[in-house]
């Protein structure tokens, strides 16, 4: 067979099939025996996608959320997964239309238990009852869930009879991560998974044409929570062949900001996009720089369209080898 | 989502959040037409919750699904095709060839996928599948329902016509 024409025929259906983005598609669910009983016609297809993007209900559950934050800690142990960010925590609280930012501005934030007016200090005694340990995620939570209210809204859902399992399972929420948020569709592989006292490693990748399997990225997930059965989180990636260094983690962007790191490989070419979970469709992004060499640096202007207070995914995408996307690596940050 | 009850509710959920955007993408390189794969492929999904109880692994769903997506692009070409000699008959337009791909490839691209579009029908699946799914010869014989054997030929004899097509384009 030709490679020429080969060449071509993939570039063809890439550019097809690329054509066709998460955001184009029209809203629809998944069938469902809520919506009607087996068997029966099932027209879907105007029906609301909830279930998709777990942000939508993230946003919904965030804006009921009480912003109770009070002030935290801030970890810092990994290269990529190491923010020194403003970790938000949320203490159980009766629900308020104030919606609570995921990234404070200033300095850590803990949580604490609540009542109007919430102290400034986690160490408030509560005579009647003692005041719930504060609980502190010193990462910057890019996905599935915006904030802890989020994540505890899913976990008591999933307690009470189970909701979209997938949050519990670690190598389902990076696979998720990487096709359906950000839509790196070639990914489909989980390539292995190392479990630390901190948080989970999980190699995504794809199968190259003799059948191996090829490691994309190494996302870093957490528990977002402080139980055994809070669920996973997307707070990074472990980058090396790759990286994404610029900006730093955690750290305060605004547009254009110009994004950059490490590449290793010949005839690469870099593509940039900027997510949010306030949006189904990329707020920015960068294309195409041309890249190689070995550990040789790379960097790009990027622009964006978001408010202030929204936590970016930046996620840069190299390939054209095998397939459109052969490595990527993440960086989160906010407005 | 491994049982002996077939896929839950969940791992429906889970499968048409992992998988539907790839296959409306497979769909779309089959029918040429988004709102065309949109349905496809949510037929499929029709099909998948209603046949759920007989499918315990999610890797045999993820097949079905293919499968039914390939299936229905099929029916839904043929139902086109019938359309369009019928309108043929009475106006005798030039129904298009192209949809919604025309606006958005660049001539390059556009040039490959007409000369595919005049492939038979199976050959521009085993190709989809091949060059755009990545899959092996036996997955794309699993999912069409033929032999490794005929996958191998068929694509062979696929992309010797496509370049022949492709040559006879340039001159």
């Amino acid at each position: 067979m030709s490679r020429d024409i080969e060449d071509q025929l993939r570039a063809a259906y890439a550019a097809r099939a690329d054509a066709v983005t998460e955001s184009s598609l029209r809203l629809a669910e998944p069938p469902s025996d809520e919506i009607q009983p087996i068997g029966d016609v099932i027209d879907i297809s105007t029906a609301r996608r909830r279930w998709i993007t777990p942000a939508l209900a993230a946003a919904a559950v965030a804006a009921l959320a009480i912003g109770a934050s009070i002030a935290l800690t801030v970890r810092s142990e990994h290269h990529h997964a190491a923010p020194a960010v403003t970790p938000s925590t949320i203490a159980p609280t009766p629900p308020s239309l104030v919606p609570s930012p995921s990234v404070p501005q200033q300095s850590p934030t803990t949580g604490a238990p609540t009542s109007p007016g919430p102290s400034a200090s986690a160490t408030t005694p509560t005579p009647p009852a003692a005041p719930a340990p504060a609980y502190e995620f010193g990462y910057q939570p890019l996905w599935p869930f915006a904030n802890l209210a989020s994540a505890q809204a899913w976990q008591a859902a999933n307690r009470s009879g189970g909701h979209q399992p997938w949050h519990g399972d670690a190598g389902q929420t990076a696979l998720s991560f990487t096709q359906g948020y950000l839509g790196l569709t070639e990914i489909n592989l989980v390539t292995s998974t190392r479990a630390t006292a901190d948080g989970t490693y999980v190699g995504v990748g794809y199968r190259n044409p003799n059948g191996a399997a090829q490691t994309a990225a190494v996302l870093f997930l957490v528990r977002f929570g402080p139980d055994a059965d809070s669920p996973w989180e997307v707070v990074g990636s472990d980058d090396t062949t790759f990286s994404l260094e610029q900006p730093a983690y955690g750290s305060q962007v605004q547009s254009p900001m110009l994004v950059g790191g490490h590449i290793t490989g010949s005839d690469e070419n870099i593509r940039v996009t900027v997510r949010s979970l306030a949006s189904t469709a990329p707020v920015g992004g960068s294309c195409c720089q041309p890249a190689g060499g070995n550990g040789t640096a790379w960097a790009m202007s990027v622009p964006f369209s978001a408010s202030a207070g929204q936590v970016l995914t930046i996620v840069a995408t190299t390939g054209g080898h095998l397939q459109t996307v052969e490595r990527f690596a993440i960086q989160g940050v906010h407005t | 989502m491994r049982g002996t009850g077939g896929l839950d509710e969940n791992a429906v959920s889970m499968l048409y959040a992992m998988h539907r955007l790839a296959l409306v993408r497979l769909a779309v390189l089959l029918v040429d037409d988004q709102a065309s794969a949109e349905d496809v492929v949510q037929d499929a999904f029709v099909g998948l919750h209603r046949h759920r109880a007989q499918l315990r692994d999610p890797e045999a769903a993820v097949g079905y699904l293919r499968t039914a997506v390939v299936n229905g692009a099929r029916s839904t070409l043929r139902r086109r095709g019938t359309q369009r000699r019928f309108l043929q008959r009475r106006t005798a337009p030039e129904y298009p060839e192209e949809t919604d791909s025309a606006v958005l490839l660049a001539e390059e691209h556009r040039t490959v996928l007409r000369a595919v579009r005049g492939l038979p029908q199976r050959q521009q699946e085993i190709l989809a599948l091949r060059y755009w799914s990545n899959l092996t010869e036996a997955e794309i014989a699993q999912t069409l329902g033929i032999s490794r054997g005929a996958v191998k030929s068929q694509a062979s004899r696929a992309i010797d016509k496509l370049e022949t097509i492709m040559k006879g384009s340039e001159r």
